[in-house]
């Protein structure tokens, strides 16, 4: 028996970053709004505090912070003419879970997308011709450009506090930031992390061979810092246990540093956790979702939430689900290429990059963060010439030190045995004098990536689960050995002892090797109905109180982590829909 | 009345080094480590020389900005993540019944006068080993002087 409860404005689904933004954007505008998040609340104070969020047993090997398959997983398969499988561990990528979603586990690197990003489709043609295309690539132009999103990008950084230097501050290139990065309007609210020998090391080889290294931008504040709603984010302390664990030092960003406070404090505001939403209540006729389904995972009741408007903000699985489960907009079918609900899946290309060893050199690995890493960007989209190349995309490579930890890092020489007192042996000799380049790349889509409804399996409330059908293509390999290529050319400049082999993959995706959390698309953002889901202020084409964020809307995944355009993507529609769709509500674009 | 840190930080320097400390120094920079091979009075005789030189008084305007290392954990919050410092000054350690302390924190028996204060905001795991701020230490002397001159103002 479900429970009807008196009807509010608006209904967050999921309380990760976007919902938190977004809650506070829409209660700020006088609107009572009510958050709904599956797993548990959790504050730092309790949750994130010394000394037991330094254990790498519990959060990096044990997943403690990370979505429980038991509860709701996917199935997964190569290709449309394979049966999918539950995947029963997480590995590849490690969905969040609870208030705070997967911003209290992440590894804080916040990027602005390259211009060229944001016009993926026309710039290529413009540059190559359409044939630079290869057959079967989907990709699409974002609904916004760079320069439409700049403010926006800003606004997150700031919320963030977000740690960097700039390299195109108002049209005029500052060296020793990102060259190639589009125009700001202001520097990063906190300067760069203080970096390692490692990615000293990097960047002066770098220089040296005419590139242009720059220091990650992280949400790891270098200092303290006090954010553009009032709350105070202290010092990253370079601890070596940031990423799928809480911040000890509130310095590392998340909504329960920068914007829970706020909204837990607003009477406007209403937080239920362990509320799993299970379908949203759709009036297709009328062209409004008129609430949300949800259960109690304590009681196992089942309630329904009318609201004036929906803001689907569960992660790309959980905005692709929903919407499938709930019949809102036609399912993708990679055959007749008909319908966009789950089109365009993609991933990134992480781990194939190159380590190495250098007997002479201490690199203190357990000092650092994910974010104390010299990069450089002159393989990165299209900052080089693709003519002649056979692939399209590119990659940023990053050196630098911040996860020595006891159980994971152990880094040894090829030809070192995988077991034995021979490894412990290698392990303890080379523990200091490892460093690995690495590489993270783009993944453009295919018409056989997508998200859809698995025929076989159900999750614990018993729908279907969502079925993921991926693997890399041509374009992913060639971009993949050329990049670590030319990785592998500054290695062997930087003189190691032991100069290590690219680890290139070759052969179909693996689930099982943990390689990043970065699943993009399914809700992609376009300016056509029939090749996307929402259009430029994330409204649903087929429900105009239905706001959809998340990395689900890129159409598709550049080789910068999702995060800071997510952000951004979050405050540029929340001001549409108070400055537009509040006093007009219906259709923000004409189709 | 207390004495000035800097006298408290002199004599303390003097327990440590001065007679015979059986302890690596390799890793101090010269001229602390020229220090130990100098005579206890003649140690003495220049902690009190630094100790009447000593410049300015203490500035609790530029104690409330170096503060700001300390705003993003101690705050007014129900779940901040440290215990709020109204009144910390001449206070006993772990005091505060709604704060959740760390076991060795309970246990120091500690009273936060000046120079305890000192020591423990130069080095926090030295004073009270196994505590959970998640703090390095405040290297320069004259900070921590005027950081505590701006605790002192929080009542």
């Amino acid at each position: 028996m479900v429970t009807r409860l008196k009807e509010v404005d608006a209904v967050m689904v999921g309380m990760g970053w976007t919902g938190s933004i977004m809650a506070r954007e829409l209660t700020r505008a006088g609107l009572q709004v009510v958050g709904l998040e599956r797993g548990p609340d959790m504050t730092p104070a309790e949750d994130f505090a010394l000394p037991g969020i330094r254990d790498e047993l519990r959060y990096t090997q044990r997943l403690e912070m990370i979505q429980d398959p038991a509860m709701e997983t996917l199935t997964f398969r190569h290709r449309p003419s394979d049966s999918a499988l539950p995947m029963r561990r997480f590995g590849s990528f490690l969905p969040g879970n609870g208030v705070g979603g997967a911003a209290n586990h992440w590894g804080g690197h916040t990027w602005r997308f390259l211009p060229t990003d944001h016009v993926t489709r026309s710039h290529l043609v413009e540059r190559y011709g359409a044939s630079m295309i290869p057959e079967g690539m989907t990709v699409q132009d974002w609904a916004m450009s760079y320069a439409e999103l700049e403010p926006y990008y800003d606004k997150f950084e700031r919320l963030c506090g977000v740690a960097g230097q700039a390299g195109n501050l108002r049209g005029k290139k500052i060296a020793g930031g990102n060259v190639f990065e589009g125009a700001r309007q202001n520097d990063y609210p906190t300067p760069p992390l203080t970096q390692n020998l490692s990615g000293e090391m990097f960047s002066k080889t770098a220089a040296e061979l005419g590139f242009n290294p720059f220091p990650r931008p992280t949400s790891n504040c270098s200092r303290p810092y006090t954010n553009i709603e009032g709350l105070t984010l202290g010092a990253c302390q370079q601890c070596g246990y940031c990423d799928r664990a809480g911040c000890e030092a509130n310095a590392k960003a998340g909504p329960h540093v920068c914007v829970l406070p706020v909204l837990r404090a607003d009477k406007r505001f209403e937080l239920r956790s362990n509320a799993w939403v299970s379908r949203l209540t759709y009036d297709k006729a009328a062209r409004k979702v008129t609430g949300v389904v949800y259960t109690d995972t304590r009681s196992g009741e089942e309630y329904e939430q009318p609201a004036g408007i929906v803001v689907l903000s569960a992660y790309v699985f959980g905005n692709v689900s929903l919407l499938l489960h709930s019949g809102i907009g036609e399912p993708y079918d990679p055959v007749t290429q008909r319908g966009s609900v789950g089109r365009n899946y993609c991933y990134q290309l992480s781990r194939f990059g190159v380590t190495m060893f250098f007997e002479d050199k201490y690199f203190n690995p357990f000092i650092g963060s994910p974010g104390t890493q010299m990069v450089i960007d002159n393989f990165n989209g299209d900052n080089f010439d693709h003519s002649g190349l056979g692939f399209v995309g590119g990659a940023i490579i990053s050196c630098g030190h911040g996860d020595g930890r006891p159980i994971s890092y152990r880094p040894t020489p090829a030809g070192t045995p995988r077991w034995g007192a021979q490894w412990k042996q290698a392990t303890a000799k080379w523990y200091q004098h490892a460093l690995t380049l690495g590489l993270s790349g783009s993944n453009y889509p295919n018409r056989n990536n997508y998200l859809s409804l698995d025929p076989n399996y159900k999750d614990q409330l018993g729908r279907p689960l969502l079925r993921m059908t991926y693997n890399f293509v041509e374009n992913d390999y060639k971009l993949a050995e050329y990049c670590s290529n030319k990785a592998a050319e500054i290695g062997r400049a930087m003189n190691p002892t032991i100069m290590g082999k690219p680890n290139v993959r070759r052969g179909d995706y693996d689930i099982v090797p943990y390689q990043s959390t970065h699943n993009t698309g399914g809700t992609i953002m376009g300016t056509d109905p029939k090749t996307s889901v929402v259009n430029r202020y994330l409204q649903s084409w087929d429900a105009d109180n239905l706001f959809i964020m998340g990395a689900s809307t890129f159409p598709q995944q550049a080789a910068y982590n999702p995060t800071g355009p997510l952000g951004a993507l979050t405050y540029w529609s929340a001001e549409t829909i108070v400055r537009d769709y509040l006093k007009r509500p219906g259709p923000l674009v004409q189709a | 009345m207390t004495l000035d840190i800097q006298f408290y930080d002199a004599l303390r320097c003097l327990r440590d080094h001065a007679f015979g400390c059986p302890r690596d120094h390799s890793h101090l920079r010269p001229p602390a480590r020229h220090l130990m091979a100098v005579p206890a009075v003649a140690l003495l005789s220049l902690a009190l020389l630094i100790q009447s030189g000593a410049a300015r008084a203490a500035d609790p305007v530029r104690g409330k900005q170096l503060f700001e290392a300390c705003a993003a954990c101690h705050t007014d919050a129900p779940d901040a993540a440290g215990p709020r410092l109204n009144g910390v000054v001449g206070r006993a350690a772990a005091a505060l019944p709604d704060f959740r302390y760390s076991n060795p924190m309970k246990r120091s028996r500690l009273t936060w006068t000046e120079p305890q204060l000192d020591a423990y905001l130069a080095d926090p795991q030295a004073l009270v080993p196994g505590s959970r701020m998640p703090y390095a230490g405040m290297a320069e002397t004259a900070d921590r002087r005027d950081l505590i001159e701006y605790l002192k103002t929080l009542r």
